[in-house]
């Protein structure tokens, strides 16, 4: 078994020498052929497998039966040359009964006996003691072969004495027929023989003398020797009582162990005394004589019996023997098979190889393709197989591809047309926004800032403001829709409002006007919601009219944002004939207007949720004290911030405006970590205050140190160890003063409390509370729950 | 902040240059600590490109001072910019140390 299986793995060794020298990459071809060589490789090797076992099955039944069969024949053969001969000294023997033959025909039977029996070497009379005529002790008469001739004589008493023979000893004891052990006959013999005797009896039943017949063993030993299954067969006979009878060409060491082992055997076995039957071949494995003489000396023993001799017979058949046929005609099959594979391996190699060729082809042909260049030949297919199936989606592909490269490029540069159109729409919308007045603050008192941020290039939010006279009119309006639509929509509108705005027409009639011109030209069903008002800056009086729209938020100098007022009415563009309802207020100096679109109140975050009118409100309390363009700034990153990444999802406007604001009043916030190196941050606030808040450089120095010394003070006392926070610094200018808030949630601190420091000790702890007394005007602080709050002032 | 320390025969010049204010003190604390512990120094302190200074930059010029007293030495600050003399009028430390405007 392991022999064949080196043979496989052999075979498909050598398969792999042949790839590698062919030096070059696995292609779609070798790897193809190798499966194929593989399946059929492991094919083999399984039928191979298959038939080796049954062949070996086959071969060892057959020699077991070849044995069997010959053994029996053997055993056949024997038993009927001894019967023969019992049968012929049984017959003799009667005929000596009966017929009371004298001494001297005895002669004549023995020579006859001798003379018709081939296998009868020689034959015997011997008397019982005084039984003979003479009353002799002894009397033997012997007939035996002699060259051609058979003679008969009378055995010498004096040379040779026969009472104690077993021959005779054994049937005269237990008077019954016996077959001898085998044993060398000197005297008369002279050879190895057994004896087959029978007693002799006379009238009155009583044995008076024993008849045998002679066997030779020499001619048993030539005729076994003959008898083989197969040449290195050896047989073995063994008599009765283990008297080894002959053996075929064994060297003698060898012979003796198998003669041991056998005699191990034998005596182990019952002996079976029931039958005359042959009894069947058994045959057994011996491994342990295997082991002892030598590895090639697999040996299977036969066992068979004799019956009438009860002689056994030993056949030992070396499995190598058996296995020899087998081997033999498979190392052959082997040999063909390993050449077939090869051939095969070529064989489909170049078939396949052949077949794929055009694979390789297309392949250049797409990368052909791939560089710009539709028009590149395919290669031609005969067959009318899937290569041609492929050689023709091939060309197809190659067809229509040039179609959509041209269309491709042909929307491409419509797209970008579109796309230059839409920003150049962005700028014109974006430029019919009117630009801050400068005069407005100036002349009329009114800070007013907007911002416009639709959510496509152009969008349907407006606002629009301009002065005609003394009067402000400011407008904001939300189009239905978004883009384009929108955006030209809410142009027409805006044009209307300055085409059809005259001095003399209050707020609602102005918006009567715009709604009934626009019905006339408003096919799409198209609607603006709108906040339309006229501002008398001298005297503060405001007229307005809503149309739809979000209430605009109004913050009074010292209260809290509120929503306006408004009457609902509906937007722009819904019914020709609506008595659209006005109102109006006065406003009193430090009030601020602001006006919005739900861009703002219903900006969405990731979870849906709208920004909400409360917020705005929350908002525009919290920032009040703003300006315009700061307010709205804070209203924008505060709409980001509820979006957090959200999409716009509406076009937004804001549009805020101060009414004579009272005192200009800019509000700038930092923030400080409270670590010691942080402090060097101090610098760049005040040079942005100094911008920004419009501070003088005299100053400027004595609000850095106020600053550094708090916030010195309050990072090196106010905290615990580790502890971190966020020191926020708000300052404050107005025309009269600067304000800081310094805000910190550090322990509780009151600097006010502070003491006068000694200026002449070496303690200089209170030395910067001292300084900010004296730089500052005044100094509070309040503890605002967990809060520091320290509000300083300088007048300016 | 810069700090240059120029040693003659006479004297030994501090030079400071730019603002004084609390993390540069312990910046400058390092720069003069050898002068702190040299005896019979005669030191001036030029304040010319002085910007600004805070009470911890007014801190080391008191160490600065009591040092150099300590160690038999003189300190002269001199060419104080108006708006930081401002500040070492207020705390008085015009009087405890020798200005030279």
């Amino acid at each position: 078994m392991q022999y064949k299986f080196q043979q496989c793995f052999f075979s498909k060794f050598t398969e792999h020498i042949l790839i590698t020298t062919m030096n070059h990459k696995k292609t779609y071809t070798t790897r193809l052929s190798l499966y194929i060589i593989s399946l059929v490789a492991l094919i083999f090797c399984l039928t191979m497998a298959f038939f080796y076992e049954f062949a070996k099955q086959k071969a060892t039944e057959q020699a077991i039966n070849r044995t069997d069969m010959m053994l029996t024949g053997m055993v056949n053969n024997i038993t009927m040359e001894l019967m023969s001969v019992e049968t012929t000294i049984k017959s003799v023997a009667w005929l000596i009964e009966e017929q009371k033959l004298k001494e001297d025909s005895i002669c004549s039977i023995l020579k006859s006996i001798v003379k018709h029996n081939p296998f009868i070497s020689g034959s015997a009379i011997a008397y019982l003691p005084n039984r003979s005529q003479e009353k002799e002790t002894e009397l033997m008469f012997y007939a035996s072969r002699n060259g051609s001739a058979i003679e008969c004589k009378k055995v010498d008493n004096t040379k040779y004495h026969y009472l104690s023979s077993e021959w005779f000893d054994v049937p005269v004891k237990t008077a019954r027929l016996h077959w001898s052990e085998p044993y060398f006959d000197d005297g008369i013999g002279n050879m190895y023989m057994c004896t087959f005797s029978m007693p002799i009896l006379d009238s009155e039943g009583s044995m008076f003398a024993v008849l045998t017949a002679d066997i030779s063993l020499n001619e048993f030993k030539e005729n076994i020797q003959q008898l083989k299954p197969h040449k290195e067969c050896i047989s073995y006979f063994l008599s009765r009582e283990k008297q080894y009878i002959t053996d075929s060409g064994l060297d003698s060491v060898k012979s003796n162990m198998v003669r041991e082992e056998i005699e191990e055997r034998q005596s182990l076995k019952k002996t079976d005394k029931s039958n005359s039957k042959l009894k069947k071949t058994e045959y057994f494995y011996s491994e342990e004589l295997s082991e002892e003489l030598s590895d090639e000396f697999d040996v299977y023993i036969f066992h068979t019996t004799v019956p009438c001799t009860d002689w056994s017979i030993w056949s030992t058949y070396p499995r190598d023997a058996i296995m020899d046929q087998v081997y033999k005609p498979l190392y052959n099959i082997i040999k063909i098979a390993l050449l077939g594979l090869i051939l095969l391996f070529l064989v489909t190699y170049f078939a396949i190889k052949r077949l794929v060729a055009p694979l390789r082809q297309f392949a250049a042909s797409a990368k052909e393709i791939a560089t710009g260049n539709f028009n590149v030949s395919l290669p031609v297919i005969k067959s009318q197989d899937e290569m041609l199936d492929l050689r023709q989606a091939f060309e197809y592909m190659q067809q229509n591809l040039a179609t959509y490269v041209e269309e491709l490029r042909v929307t491409t540069t419509q797209k970008k047309k579109i796309e230059n159109e839409l920003s150049i729409a962005k700028e014109i919308q974006q430029g019919m926004l009117p630009r801050r007045i400068k005069s407005l603050r100036e002349k009329f008192q009114i800070d007013l800032d907007a911002i416009l941020k639709p959510v496509k290039e152009v969008g349907g939010d407006l606002y629009d403001f301009f002065m005609l006279d003394n009067k402000l009119f400011f407008f904001i309006g939300d189009v239905s829709g978004k883009g384009v639509p929108a955006a030209l929509f809410m142009a027409t509108t805006r044009s209307l409002l300055r085409a059809v705005m005259t001095n003399d027409l209050s707020a609602e009639q102005t918006i009567r006007r715009i709604n009934s011109v626009i019905d006339t030209i408003n096919n799409q069903g198209m609607f603006v919601t709108c906040f339309f008002a006229i501002l008398d800056t001298q005297t503060g009086r405001m007229e307005f009219c809503n149309a739809g729209h979000n209430p605009p938020v109004i913050i009074p100098a010292d209260g809290d944002a509120q929503f306006l007022e408004v009457e609902t009415n509906i937007a722009v563009g819904l019914l020709d004939d609506y008595d659209f309802v006005g109102q109006s207020i006065t406003i009193t100096p430090g009030t601020k207007i602001v006006l919005y679109t739900d861009g703002v109140v219903e900006a969405e975050d990731n979870q849906h949720k709208l920004y909400s009118d409360e917020k705005l409100i929350e908002v525009l309390n919290h920032n009040r004290k703003e300006d315009s363009k700061s307010m709205i700034k804070t209203i924008e990153q505060s709409v980001e911030k509820h979006s957090n990444g959200a999409d716009q999802s509406d076009d937004l406007a804001i549009l805020i405006l101060e009414y004579k604001p009272q005192q200009s009043k800019i509000v700038i916030d930092f923030e400080i970590n409270n670590k010691l190196e942080h402090t060097v941050d101090i610098e760049r606030i005040i040079n942005r205050m100094a911008v920004e808040l419009n501070i003088s450089e005299s100053i400027l120095g004595e609000i850095r140190l106020a600053l550094e010394e708090i916030v010195v003070n309050t990072i090196m006392y106010g905290y615990e160890e580790g502890e971190s926070d966020t020191i926020k610094i708000q300052a404050e200018r107005d025309e009269h003063s600067l304000t800081i808030t310094i805000r910190d949630r550090g322990r509780a601190f009151d600097p006010t409390l502070a003491l006068e420091p000694d200026l002449d000790s070496s303690a200089i702890g209170g030395l910067g509370i001292y300084l900010v007394r004296n730089i500052m005007d005044g100094v509070t602080y309040r503890r605002i729950e967990d809060m520091n709050q320290l509000i300083m002032t300088k007048n300016i | 902040m810069n700090t240059k320390i120029e040693k003659s025969e006479k004297s030994t010049i501090v030079s400071l240059d730019g603002s004084l204010d609390t993390v540069n003190s312990t910046l400058f604390m390092k720069e003069i600590e050898p002068i702190l512990t040299q005896e019979g120094l005669d030191v001036v302190v030029d304040c010319e490109k002085l910007t600004y200074i805070s009470s911890s930059g007014l801190r080391t010029f008191k160490i600065l001072h009591k040092s150099i007293q300590e160690n038999s030495g003189t300190m002269v600050v001199c060419n104080l910019r108006p708006e930081v003399y401002k500040i070492f009028e207020l705390t008085g430390f015009t009087k405890i140390m020798t200005i030279n405007k």
